[in-house]
């Protein structure tokens, strides 16, 4: 019964976009109250006896609720943005509330057009949202395949019955890239940075949070029907890590506003998708508690990524109205709920205690580096190496959140609050509640995981140890870690408090020091040149003239793809198929010939 | 084998301060003293206007036209005045800032790193940046350009910091002029010379501690 109130929400938040005929704010208050009816249903459990959908849905509605509060006050686009962001949403509800495959890739295709109508929003933005709608198509048609290969070896469109289907490791692997394309996986990811960084950023929030949770809800999903052969480990082990080391370089060296979050979400994905392989490894060995801690550090990490992205995009949005790079900004005008929630979001996604993202990468590491339990050598040193590249991606995040702080947020000055702060103050709330008691979300997910690997984590992850009570420190496995945030928040508190009452606070404002000659400033470009400069090879760093050039070598991979692909057709079009009637005769006499040759056994092999 | 070479030189620092400096430290020329004679006399010969009452050392360059006046050159160089000190000794921090000399200061202050003086083992380092420096350590006839840079860097120094004047025309103009350094900031030390000798600069630093 609980799923039809879900259809009826859809059709509800369809009949949203419609309204934004009348008017944008309408569209977007219709979807802010639908996004808190489903916050109500997740949280109320009536709808806890469909597995992995009401974590999801509560992540996800949290961000559209927010985007849409903020919405009413930055939206100056006009219609069309805020009919097709309503679009967006309620694809995104069908498919996270789909049984089957069939409504699961309308609700897929339906997201990709409505982002794509979104993004080309804006005037310059048509080549991005192109770029954004190709690499959907091509997730699209990955998921096509995998579902018709279910189809076919397992007679049912519906997802519960697939499991046991004997092409079972083919059909992941479709599935897998597929998703892989939407979550910007290595080789998949070059359309992220222009789509995210032209889009609206309502829509980037919106594209960036919850696009790319579809994915990994859709891999969470394939995993629970069952887990394939652990091989498909070994190559999610490898494209993730390569994808988070990727997306965190080129973020650290971004000089766009909405371009370095947007690689950060590159970074994030990859190590979602490393953390899915090592499940897979964990399940593969029998390991129950290891296999349900990295079942857990998924989903905690994708949830503290879509909050704090999407908290990240709303401030980027408030900047990028200045100018979208970031070493042109100057007199930018935030309120203080901007500036807070800029701080907040960034030191979130650069790890720092005692904040959501600090609690996931501590989880991620853990869950990586007890790989010592896993019998296999071989899988073990991958998993290690992987370990070590995903600390490093997150090390270098630390330089791309500090620039983004140093050069947005922190020479900010005042502005008056408006609607856009409210969308922003939701967000906050909800990582200051997580920073201070995970144990919420933990209780809030374990039964799921319970029924996937068989190990509770309410009861065997929660304990307590020492002086901390029962119920609040975080146990990474048995007698391995454990971390209780609510005491890191506690303490730190305590301790910034002392330190703060002890000293003089005697302090004197002075210029930066450049030499004692004019504009002493440290500029954003020279921030991460060293990095641009040791790492040449990485970026094709060039001096050309005045200026430094650098990119990503894998975009001009692909246009230099496209360019052959065009060259080879361009032959293809004016020396073999040219026009001339006798060289068609030619071509029609030479098939013919062979033809008969194989028919009557001309050829010696064939009999 | 540069090992062995050094092991039989021995160690070559200089004992200074715990000894008096020896005859090979002490420059040939010396500083002028007067001895016999109207110093009066000698007030028309000094190009800097030094000698008035007595002799201003600070003034002083060393020309030694005025040893047929009654002045004879002797071997002290250590000649300092101290106003403020430091409120700590050991890992003293140097800014250098050369408003406008000929280098020659430049030339002794080097002399102060190389194995003989030592300026390390009494607990002085150079710094490049006035950030995490304690004292600004001045040279030279401040430059009309020179002023703003000097002034900025004395800004980015973080308490407590003492500003050092050393030689003649950092401190009183020497040949360029009237003033030192003191006309654009309050100067805590002054050194003279011209330019002063590595003794005279470790004397006068040495001066700036807390404990001497």
């Amino acid at each position: 019964m609980e799923m039809n109130i879900l259809y009826y929400i859809i059709i509800l938040f369809i009949s949203a976009s419609a309204f934004a005929v009348l008017s944008k704010k309408i569209t977007y208050v219709i979807s802010a109250f639908g996004s808190a009816w489903l916050i109500y249903l997740a949280i109320s459990g009536s709808l806890s006896d469909h597995a992995f959908l009401p974590y999801f849905l509560l992540l996800s509605s949290i961000v559209w609720l927010s985007a849409s509060v903020y919405s009413i006050g930055y939206d100056h686009y006009g219609k069309r943005l805020a009919s097709t962001f309503a679009l967006t949403i309620a694809s995104m509800l069908l498919i996270l509330v789909s049984r089957d495959a069939l409504s699961f890739l309308i609700g897929w295709e339906g997201m990709t057009i409505a982002s794509f109508l979104a993004i080309s929003a804006r005037k310059d933005s048509m080549r991005a949202a192109y770029v954004f709608l190709a690499f959907g198509e091509l997730s699209t048609i990955l998921l096509m395949l995998s579902f018709a290969l279910a189809l076919g070896t397992t007679h049912s469109i519906f997802f519960a019955a697939w499991k046991g289907s004997n092409m079972w490791n083919l059909i992941f692997l479709f599935a897998l890239f597929g998703f892989a394309v939407k979550m910007a996986v290595f080789t998949f990811h070059i359309w992220l940075p222009p789509a995210h960084s032209t889009a609206p950023s309502n829509m980037s929030a919106l594209l960036s949070a919850v696009l790319t949770l579809m994915g990994v809800y859709g891999i969470v999903r394939m995993l629970s029907i069952q887990v394939p052969s652990i091989w498909v480990s070994a190559v999610m082990l490898i494209l993730g890590g390569i994808t988070a080391a990727i997306g965190s370089l080129h973020a650290a060296t971004s000089e766009k506003v909405k371009e370095l979050p947007a690689y950060s979400t590159i970074e994030n994905d990859g190590i979602i998708f490393v953390l899915l392989g090592a499940y897979i490894i964990a399940v593969y060995h029998h390991n129950s508690v290891l296999s349900a801690f990295t079942m857990l550090t998924v989903l905690f990490y994708a949830f503290f990524h879509s909050i704090s992205k999407a908290l990240l995009f709303f401030t980027a949005g408030m900047i990028e109205q200045f100018s979208p790079n970031i070493n042109e900004l100057k007199d930018v005008k935030l309120s203080n709920i901007s500036i807070t929630s800029g701080y907040i979001a960034a030191l979130s996604l650069a790890a720092i205690p005692p904040l959501p993202g600090f609690i996931a990468e501590w989880m991620a590491l853990e869950a990586l580096f007890q790989s010592f339990e896993i019998p296999s050598v071989k899988y073990k040193i991958l998993i290690v190496s992987v370990g070590a590249v995903v600390a490093l991606a997150a090390g270098i995040a630390t330089i791309s959140m500090t620039k983004m702080i140093s050069y947005g947020f922190k020479r900010s000055t005042g502005r008056k609050i408006s609607m856009v702060d409210a969308g922003m103050l939701i967000l906050l709330s909800v990582i200051l509640i997580i920073s201070l008691f995970p144990q919420s979300l933990i209780d809030f997910v374990s039964q799921p995981v319970y029924s996937l690997t068989g190990v509770n984590p309410a009861v065997n992850l929660i304990g307590g140890a020492l002086a901390i009570p029962k119920g609040f420190l975080i146990l990474s496995g048995e007698k391995f870690g454990g971390m209780s945030p609510t005491f890191v928040f506690v303490f730190l508190i305590v301790l910034v408090s002392l330190i703060y009452g002890i000293s003089k606070r005697k302090i004197r404002y002075t210029e930066a020091w450049a030499g004692g000659g004019e504009g002493g400033n440290y500029n954003s470009l020279s921030y991460s040149m060293i990095l641009r400069y040791t790492l040449k090879g990485f970026y094709r760093t060039k001096e050309e003239g005045c200026r430094v050039i650098w990119g990503d070598i894998f975009e001009k991979g692909y246009v230099v793809t496209a360019k052959s692909v065009r060259y080879a057709s361009n032959i293809f079009r004016l020396y073999l198929m040219n026009g001339n009637i006798g060289v068609y005769i030619l071509y029609i006499v030479t098939a013919m010939f062979l033809t008969i040759l194989y028919v009557t056994g001309g050829f010696p092999y064939v009999h | 084998m540069w090992v062995i070479k050094g092991l039989r030189k021995g160690i070559i620092t200089t004992k200074y301060p715990d000894e008096k400096p020896t005859k090979d430290e002490v420059p040939e020329i010396g500083v002028p003293v007067h001895r016999h004679g109207d110093i009066k006399a000698a007030s028309g010969v000094c190009p800097t206007d030094a000698i008035s009452e007595a002799l201003d050392f600070y003034k002083c360059i060393f020309c030694q036209r005025c040893e047929d006046y009654g002045f004879e050159m002797t071997g002290n160089v250590e000649i300092a005045e101290v106003n403020r000190k430091l409120p700590f000794s050991g890992s003293v921090h140097i800014f250098l800032v050369d408003a406008g000399s000929c280098n020659a200061c430049n030339r002794e202050l080097d002399m102060l790193t190389n194995p003989y003086y030592d300026l390390h083992r009494l607990g002085f380092f150079f710094t490049p940046t006035p950030r995490h420096a304690d004292i600004m350590f001045v040279i030279g006839k401040v430059t009309d350009r020179m002023v703003e840079p000097m002034l900025k860097a004395y800004e980015a120094m973080p308490e407590p910091k003492i500003v050092v004047a050393a030689g003649s025309c950092a401190t009183s103009g020497g040949i360029f002029g009237n003033e030192g350094v003191d006309r654009y900031i309050n100067v805590d030390a002054k050194i003279s010379g011209c330019p002063p000798s590595p003794i005279g600069l470790l004397y006068g630093l040495l001066k700036t501690y807390r404990r001497r």
